[in-house]
């Protein structure tokens, strides 16, 4: 008995798939824009002289990035109730992706400041501006602009990690997708599509931040020199700049972006 | 609540192990020999002759790496039907599994192949070695070494991805953390272990991970 196709499952419903890539793209972009705050907030503890706040960071950091993001969203949706917190799925998602998310954005703002030569703090310790200015004035606009592509990876990420929200029942794209199939049972049309649509706004993202890195960012991915070998993200921007790690980018990079 | 992880309960999570512990070991080592063959079939001159395949292979990195893994599982699943297959849950997952960490390998030994220098090619064809002698003898030694650190990221992340393969019913440790969960009505203290086991079997290769990557820097500083 032959299969036949019918795609007219998916044109008569691209408005609701597409919302659902909308809803995903806005979440998306909360949690990522949450992340990165996590993230200014806990590199100072990461990088903080008393060792049981350092350590602590650290344990945060290693946690939320070796357990999978599923379980975590399982933690918050169904186990923090127990402690009277009750978050619906789409805060309970959004709490999730902020928390992992959130860790690798602490290591790529660590992989950048660390990046920085000493000699230039050095140099700025010499000329006499206070650790405040040499923060500022310094590290800040360089480590800013060799951040860019690793961010725009774990922004990439986050939208792919998004899409776990729809097991517990939030509504964004892959969640549009599933009440659709449920609705026609169509599953390979309308998962197909949804594959598309993921694949569509991914390789969008991929060029949007390969274009702005390429004028403003640094030719240089902190990613993969001083955290990078457990953070090699599944979607690159560029392939990998494996290169980097072999060449000298740690002593050279900072120095020679003018 | 010690009673949660007491006899069928306990059997239940040393079953699920052994299916995450399946999942990832068909993914990584799929994934690793399938990514192999296409960082190999993408280096070197492009000619007009492998240029097709060349241009399929990096649509397959972009669909592999682009679409959630989540949407490749239940696709697999639910999808296959249309031609008439019907995998189980775990065939379904562990192929998913298998092609989106064979999309991220590939790219890594793309990358790595890429970043030997061309004239170690024309070196060794000055020698008269032949592709396959100039691959072996000295392209991929070279490679393996800038691809160790970021393999192991990957394979860190076929591991966490194995607990998607629960959505679509394996029951994995994800899935029989579920079923306890829902049993035993302690979802806090249940998926505090199922994250413990996770965090168990990936911390080494994170450790693993951070130490080649020293060596590494150290190696090439000199």
């Amino acid at each position: 008995m032959g299969y036949t196709f019918d795609w007219n499952v998916v044109w008569d419903n691209l408005g609701l798939l597409i919302s659902g890539a909308g809803t995903t793209l806005y979440l998306s972009a909360i949690a990522i824009a949450g992340a990165l705050v996590l993230g200014i907030a806990v590199v100072p503890l990461r990088t903080a002289k008393l060792a049981p706040v350092r350590w602590l960071a650290g344990a945060y950091i290693e946690t939320f990035r070796t357990v999978p993001l599923l379980v975590q969203l399982y933690i918050v949706y169904f186990a923090l109730p127990e402690l009277g917190i009750r978050l619906d799925s789409t805060q309970a998602g959004l709490v999730s992706l902020v928390l992992y998310s959130g860790a690798y954005c602490t290591e790529i703002f660590r992989a950048g400041i660390e990046s920085i030569p000493n000699g230039q703090l050095l140099a700025g310790q010499s000329i006499g501006l206070s650790r405040w200015q040499i923060f500022s004035k310094i590290v800040l606009p360089q480590a800013a602009r060799c951040v860019i592509a690793p961010l725009g990876n774990q922004f990439i990420e986050t939208v792919i990690g998004s899409s776990i929200i729809s097991v517990i029942g939030g509504v964004e794209l892959l969640q549009q997708g599933t009440q659709l199939e449920s609705r026609t049972y169509r599953p390979f049309e309308v998962f197909a599509a949804v594959a598309v649509i993921y694949l569509v706004v991914s390789q969008a993202l991929v060029h949007l931040f390969a274009l702005l890195d390429r004028l403003v960012g640094v030719r240089r991915r902190v990613y993969h020199l001083a955290d990078g070998s457990l953070d090699t993200p599944t979607v690159l921007l560029t392939s990998p700049d494996v290169p980097s790690i072999r060449g000298n980018g740690l002593e050279q990079g900072g120095v020679t972006d003018g | 609540m010690v009673d949660v992880f007491s006899g069928a309960n306990l059997e239940l999570l040393r079953r699920g192990i052994i299916f995450t512990l399946g999942l990832f070991a068909t993914g990584v080592v799929g994934g690793a020999v399938l990514g192999a063959v296409i960082g190999v079939l993408r280096s070197g001159p492009t000619t007009p002759l492998n240029a097709p395949l060349r241009a399929l292979l990096v649509v397959y990195s972009a669909v592999f790496r682009g679409v959630p893994a989540l949407v490749l599982i239940i696709f697999f699943f639910y999808g296959s039907a249309a031609f008439g297959i019907r995998p189980s849950a775990f065939q379904a997952a562990a192929l998913a599994l298998t092609a989106y960490a064979s999309a991220g390998f590939g790219e890594i030994a793309y990358a790595s192949i890429n970043a030997v220098s061309e004239q170690q090619w024309l070196a060794g064809r000055s020698l008269g070695l032949s592709y396959i002698q100039i691959l072996i003898h000295i392209i991929v030694p070279q490679a393996a070494r800038v691809a160790t650190p970021p393999a192991v990221g990957q394979v860190a992340h076929v591991l966490k991805g194995t607990s998607l393969a629960s959505v679509i019913g394996v029951i994995d440790v994800t899935g029989a953390g579920n079923i306890m969960a829902n049993r035993a009505a302690e979802p806090l203290y249940v998926f505090l272990v199922v994250g413990a086991v996770y965090f168990i079997l990936g911390y080494p290769l994170m450790r693993i991970g951070r130490l080649l990557e020293r060596r590494l820097l150290a190696g090439s500083s000199t």
